[in-house]
């Protein structure tokens, strides 16, 4: 059963992890205003570069999606 | 969750789109596809358990707007007919971008709010798993941001400097323009053979620029077409003395070729036409060579007028092979990278399959690389050999 314990580890890792997003998302903004296509079409970085964002936002999303469980917050109104 | 499979859908349909450029015209509206899931996550967040947490309650009302105003922006961007609304659209939705990403700090405030109220703060024990992720994730991130921020500013400088460095490869390429009938323009650049002498016959070059090389300057496709600036060095000049004709696309119109894209080549057509008028060009032997739009634009060329060409050389472009059957007297030698994210190598190998099914006989060469090969292909052993050896004969 989950704790208080636990649950404040991984808010503590939410957090590191959402402006981690923030960062990446602002540098992805950033490079696609600097390079616009090309950057997708042409640079060999690309490829590890939307794994990584990928990988980022799948997990921001399931600590989302916990969060909202363990709060048991659902679409009633 | 519905976020969550739509932001991994859009994810990967983009990625696949990348490579396939008939999926390019569809991102804008796969994107208010996604756009609109996530208003709808944004209601439900000042609508539903949430809107008593104070920061979810207007991250919701905050992303609700910014997700409707770039919804608003990419309708109006799709289905407007001025030519500058998209391009001002453009310059300002990465600043909504960076909005709605701040919008994610609204989630830190509200965890950072929640973790104030937990009891036994000084007992914390860091998870070690949790830990080591988020130092492996912090590392392998704090690394690709220095590399893409440097790759993007590297790309940057490259297109700004289009202007500098076509001026320094402008030589004697004399700038020109043909105007028709129909007052349509075509802006392009001519270079003379060395010391030429108008009672002798020359070949003509058509060479089209790739897609860097679109405007109206008639200047930066200069340095958009490797092909004219290795047909202009001296050496080659002295050995294949020829016409170098260079013509420009503007910005919203290519050489033909592209998928829903309106193009110029008839004007070109035009262009030659009117300049065999003016100086003594050999009819038998007139050569298209072009990469990447400008190969889409060979392969147009010799499929809408083969009568008019007497060898072509497409480099990572693609075609269509419904016109396969006119090619397939025409000496034509492909090139493509096996890897070509920009231009998928299949569109190479569907034509040369087609018009060797229709009796043809091109030569293609294909490199293990991806879309920027022109270094392989000048390097291609007899390869202007090839093309200045071609001549029609009917």
């Amino acid at each position: 059963m989950k704790t208080d314990f636990d649950h404040r580890n991984v808010y503590k890792f939410a957090i590191f992890i959402i402006g981690l997003q923030i960062v990446v998302s602002l540098v992805q903004i950033i490079v696609e205003s600097l390079a616009g296509f090309r950057f997708y079409l042409f640079s060999p970085y690309f490829e590890p570069w939307f794994i990584l964002m990928s990988v980022i936002t799948i997990v921001v999303h399931l600590i989302l999606i916990w969060y909202f469980r363990i709060k048991n917050i659902q679409l009633h109104y | 969750m519905a976020t969550f499979v739509a932001t991994l859908a859009y994810t990967l349909w983009v990625y696949t789109a990348l490579s396939d450029r008939e999926l390019w015209e569809f991102i804008p509206k796969a994107f208010i596809m996604l756009l609109s899931v996530g208003a709808i996550y944004s209601v439900s967040l000042f609508t539903s358990g949430t809107r008593h947490k104070r920061w979810l309650f207007w991250v919701g009302i905050i992303g609700l707007s910014l997700e409707l105003s770039l919804i608003a922006l990419m309708f109006w961007s799709i289905y407007t007919t001025s030519e500058t609304i998209p391009l001002t659209i453009q310059r300002i939705t990465p600043w909504f971008l960076v909005a709605l990403s701040l919008t994610l700090t609204f989630y830190i405030l509200n965890f950072k709010e929640e973790l104030s109220l937990f009891k036994n703060k000084d007992n914390s024990k860091p998870s070690k798993l949790l830990t080591g992720i988020s130092n492996t994730l912090g590392i392998i991130s704090t690394i690709g941001i220095i590399v893409v921020l440097n790759s993007g500013f590297s790309e940057y400088s490259w297109e700004k400097g289009k202007v500098a460095r076509s001026k320094l490869l402008a030589g004697n390429f004399e700038a020109r323009t043909y105007v028709n009938i129909q007052n349509d323009t075509l802006r392009y650049r001519l270079l003379l053979p060395k010391n030429y002498d108008s009672n002798k016959k020359y070949p003509l070059v058509v060479n089209l620029h790739d897609g860097s090389g679109v405007g109206k300057d008639n200047l930066i496709h200069l340095q958009a077409t490797s092909t004219a600036q290795l047909l202009a060095t001296d050496e080659n000049r002295e050995k294949y003395p020829s016409f170098i004709f260079m013509p420009q696309s503007p910005s919203n119109a290519g050489f033909g070729g592209v998928l829903n894209e309106p193009d110029i080549s008839s004007l070109v057509f035009e262009a030659m036409d009117y300049l065999e008028q003016e100086y003594n060009i050999d009819d038998k032997r007139r050569y298209v060579i072009g990469m990447s739009l400008g190969g889409y634009g060979s392969w147009h060329f010799i499929g809408v007028k083969p009568e008019k060409f007497a060898a072509a050389v497409p480099i990572c472009g693609g075609g269509d092979p419904v016109l396969a059957s006119k090619m397939t007297n025409i000496p034509i030698w492909a090139f493509h990278g096996k890897d070509d994210k920009a231009v998928p190598v299949d569109l190479t190998r569907n034509m040369i399959n087609a018009i060797r099914e229709a009796g043809g006989s091109p030569k293609y060469t294909e490199f293990s690389s991806g879309h920027i090969i022109w270094d392989k292909v000048k390097n291609t052993h007899g390869f202007l050999d090839w093309i200045f050896a071609q001549k029609r004969t009917d």
